[in-house]
């Protein structure tokens, strides 16, 4: 199990590296977000992007100013304010235990620094999407966590006990996996009672979406299960006098990791994009907490994707993350003779 | 694999919005005169099917826009000014007392069928069809005077006597309601089947009215065909632009197109003649107005009004703590100093709106008054007046004299994505004052039965359409009425000011000299934005984009761009090249 940084690097390659950046980048999206996800700008209504420039040897931000509320046309004021790093700014409270106000980078108001633009209430979509981003990762990995956990323990259930265990739990998954997705997520979303908190929201989420996940899951995992239980080296441990316990999760258990990780890796994305089609269709996380689904659903219309097809960035990051851990997973699967459920 | 179907999902649902965009913006639209601007054709579309072919029956806005074209009533509102006008009446004459209003109808009106109207179809309309405990009138309630209906008889076949309990000002504009022939509807009254009958099913040749067109088809999901009806007598007094026969129009079509970006593509590519625009979709529209032939139409602000109110029901089951905060008149008014109502309309409208001042419209210039308490955005009057009130702040948090923490739940509809947003909005603008909002959308059925039967809810954000004359806010303003929002049905006002705006309406109503209702109006427009019940947010512009080929559209201050249907032309041929 123990390798150097550079086989670790080889395995995971780009995408892998790329994805832990994104993950880095969003844990600390206090810090390096210049602004608060809710922080607003009721005068700059899907203002474009302002971008730092260069003046007298320092780095200045220049000052929007509404030349056109109707068409939302803005003009450079002429002002400017000066970009500072490492600076206090809007204060926050990190993974809910560090006080700080410390930025990355800051402007002072009038002026504002928009890397990607803003949404309709002139809140920075850069600093929303990291956040966003953390949003759906942390329940991503929280999701495949509680879904993989119950997805395992019931395929090896069901595989090494086998008979009417064996029938019950594999008739109960092939029944959640028979109901459509979309309509079960929006049933359990619309019994939870309104006015709830976003952590509570968030849970109902991840619990909602793990609840569907783990059956197909825990199928496959009886197959191996199955093909294992039948080799002699399960033989012999059982011949020997192990527990069934011992035998699972010594003997059963570490021969799947590899195909655990690869399927891991595989359905991240798929709670990525539920999260997106819930938020999306208004039943996920609500405003003013940004996540990559309510974002994107922002820019649904006709008239958002003329005035602010920046919004659009949101997509795009959805499809990065499913594309780079998909990526992520067929490499790791790629790796010779380990990525095919312990045939050693 | 179950979640890569919402993946599925997902990707056709980007295409959809990805579209529009492209829109073809290379088509340039031409003008080819028509020989004559009579017997043209008008196009438009609709959100959604008509529910009833039957006036009486009709409450949603479709199937009331619908009849409109097919039906008349005795009097009708100038859009101009809001003047009353006679329709099917030739005329009428108010005796002294003002309890009785005789009108003669107009000579020589028919129905669609040839039969001629006479009074005894007016008499039948309202003592049969309105008045009718069976019949699922949604007008009889504005019929009525405390409670009572009008006496309604025909002196001969074209003299009708209205006779009210009391003096009742608002009886002229509330006769527009449609008359319905009594040849034809008679027999399902007597058998009971009124509240089945003309229904969407029945065949459009036994739609029989007075108006301007008739029911030709009707392809449900599809679209409605109206078309001239010959035997139309148009109202006295209508100045005819060109001596023919009206309607000028020939054909009118409403496609049913259920979806607003749908209709906007449309009206772009050449498909429909007019169309209403919501200020958001302004800059999608000007640019491309030279190119496709139309001119984009602005009225001024719309008549609907949008607020904040606050659940002050004593017997509410929310915490009374909350209550007592709704019912001081300084919280009420501190949140109205608390909105930014400029931002609310360059976000929200792109800058096409206004600040509604109180509960009548500036628009209609009859009754509003100009002396009323106008809010404008002034936060540190809003912490005075919360100080004022024992509210403390602390660490950004506002708290009540006994130490509640200041939270309240924001109710709003999810039908109306703008007032989503605003209600997003006024989340942000109330946190500098400390306190916390939390925006709960809801959709329209059930938050109305929270509000109006639960009573679960504490703060609201809701839009209603304004009425012209005063007496239409009755509902909502009087104790006692069924919209009175803030604390509904109650039987005494729970407020000496509540008690001055029932006495202040009661007033009203019995007054017919204008100047005089004015002035009592103007007394309750001032007690409203003082106690502020309602705080007044903003109106959006009301916009109608309308092709350079149609004639007789004129844009009024009340009633849309169409001042009277059976005017508009069509004076050229669109030439898409």
């Amino acid at each position: 199990m123990r390798e150097g940084a550079g086989t670790f690097l080889r395995r995971v390659g780009l995408s892998g590296v790329l994805l832990i950046l994104l993950g880095i980048t969003s844990l600390f999206a206090e810090f390096l977000a210049p602004y608060r996800y809710d922080a607003v700008r009721f005068d700059l209504p899907y203002a474009p992007a302002v971008w730092p420039e260069m003046e007298k040897g320092g780095l200045v931000v220049p000052v929007l100013a509404l030349k056109d509320p109707v068409r939302r046309r803005y003009v450079k004021s002429g002002r400017t304010v000066p970009l500072r790093f490492f600076c206090r700014g809007e204060a926050y409270t990190m993974w809910g235990i560090i006080r700080s106000s410390r930025h990355l980078v800051c402007a002072r108001s009038p002026g504002r620094l928009y890397l990607m633009g803003a949404d309709l209430f002139g809140r920075d979509l850069f600093s929303r999407l990291l956040y966003g981003m953390r949003f759906s990762f942390l329940l991503s990995l929280l999701g495949v966590a509680i879904s993989f956990s119950i997805g395992t323990v019931v395929g090896m259930v069901a595989g090494y006990a086998g008979g009417w265990t064996d029938r019950i739990l594999m008739r109960l998954s092939e029944i959640v996996m028979a109901v459509p997705a979309l309509y079960l997520l929006m049933g359990l979303r619309s019994i939870v009672p309104y006015g709830l908190s976003s952590e509570a929201i968030t849970l109902i989420i991840t619990g909602s979406l793990s609840l569907i996940g783990w059956a197909s899951l825990s199928r496959v995992v009886r197959g191996l299960v199955l093909s294992l239980s039948g080799r002699d080296f399960i033989l012999s441990a059982v011949a020997a006098g192990a527990s069934p316990a011992r035998v699972i999760f010594r003997h059963l258990l570490p021969n799947m990791r590899y195909y655990l990780l690869v399927s891991v890796t595989l359905s991240i994305p798929a709670f990525i994009v539920g999260e997106a089609g819930l938020s999306f269709l208004g039943l996920g996380l609500s405003e003013p907490h940004p996540s990559l689904g309510n974002i994107l659903a922002e820019s649904q219309s006709l008239e958002t994707m003329n005035s602010a097809p920046w919004l659009l960035a949101s997509g795009g990051l959805i499809v990065l993350l499913v594309v780079l851990f998909n990526r992520l997973g067929d490499l790791l699967r790629e790796v010779p003779g380990e990525g095919n459920g312990g045939q050693r | 694999m179950g979640l890569r179907l919402i993946l599925i999902v997902f990707l056709l649902l980007l295409p959809s919005c990805s579209r529009g965009g492209a829109g073809g913006t290379d088509r340039v639209f031409s003008l080819v005169p028509r020989p004559s601007p009579l017997n043209g054709r008008l196009t438009f579309d609709i959100l959604s099917d008509p529910k009833t072919f039957n006036p009486a029956l009709a409450q949603e806005t479709t199937s009331t826009q619908v009849l409109g074209y097919l039906f008349r009533g005795l009097t009708r509102v100038s859009p101009y000014d809001g003047q009353i006008k006679p329709d099917l009446a030739e005329g009428w004459k108010i005796d002294s007392s003002g309890m009785r209003v005789t009108f003669t109808l107009e000579k020589g009106v028919c129905w669609s069928d040839g039969t001629p109207l006479t009074a005894r179809d007016v008499v039948f309309t309202f003592n049969r069809v309105y008045y009718n405990p069976a019949v699922a009138a949604a007008v009889r309630d504005i019929l009525t005077v405390d409670g009572k209906p009008f006496t309604v008889r025909a002196i001969d076949d074209r003299t009708v006597i209205f006779e009210t309990a009391k003096p009742f000002a608002p009886l002229l504009e509330e006769l527009g309601v449609e008359i319905l022939p009594e040849h034809l509807l008679s027999k399902a009254v007597d058998a009971g089947s009124f509240n089945t009958t003309w229904s969407v099913r029945t065949p459009p040749s036994g739609i029989v009215g007075t108006g301007p067109f008739r029911l030709k088809r009707y392809v449900p999901g599809q679209y409605l065909l109206l078309v001239k009806n010959p035997l139309y007598t148009p109202p006295p007094g209508l100045k005819r632009p060109i001596p023919a026969n009206l309607p000028y129009l020939d054909r009118v079509i409403l496609r049913i197109i259920p979806n607003q970006n749908s209709e906007l593509l449309r009206f772009l590519a050449g498909k429909s003649d007019l169309i209403g625009v919501s200020p958001s979709q302004v800059p999608v529209l000007s640019d491309a107005a030279a190119s496709r032939a139309f001119r984009l139409l602005v009225r001024g602000p719309s008549q609907t009004e949008t607020f904040l109110t606050f659940n002050e029901n004593l017997k509410a089951p929310i915490p009374s703590y909350k209550v007592a905060w709704f019912r001081s008149r300084r919280f009420r008014q501190a949140i109205a100093y608390a909105i930014d109502r400029k931002a609310l309309i360059n976000v929200i409208y792109n800058g096409l709106g206004a600040p509604i001042p109180g509960p009548v419209s500036p628009a209609n210039k009859t009754f509003f008054d100009p002396a009323v308490l106008r809010y404008h955005h002034d936060p540190d009057r809003a912490r005075t007046l919360l100080a004022k009130d024992g509210f403390v702040r602390k660490k950004g948090r506002l708290y009540d004299a006994s130490g509640h923490r200041v939270t309240i739940l924001l109710m709003t509809n999810t039908e109306s994505p703008e007032r989503i947003s605003m209600a997003q909005m006024i989340q942000a603008m109330l946190v500098p004052l400390g306190i916390r909002v939390r925006v709960v959308p809801l959709q329209f059925n059930m938050l109305s039965t929270m509000v109006l039967s639960s009573h679960q809810w504490e703060m609201l954000l809701f839009g209603l359409t304004g009425t012209l004359d005063p007496h239409g806010n009755a509902t909502v303003w009087r104790s006692s009425g069924f919209l009175h929002l803030w604390n509904p049905g109650e039987k005494t006002p729970s407020t000496p000011w509540e008690a001055q705006v029932d006495r202040l309406f009661d007033q009203g109503t019995g007054t017919f000299d204008v100047g005089r209702r004015k002035e009592i109006y103007a007394q309750w427009q001032e007690i409203a934005t003082r106690e502020v019940p309602m705080v007044d947010l903003v109106s959006p512009d009301a916009i109608t984009a309308v092709r350079k080929t149609l004639g007789g559209i004129h844009p009024t201050p009340l009633g849309g761009v169409i001042p009277h249907i059976s005017l508009v032309t069509q004076k050229a041929r669109l030439v898409i090249r």
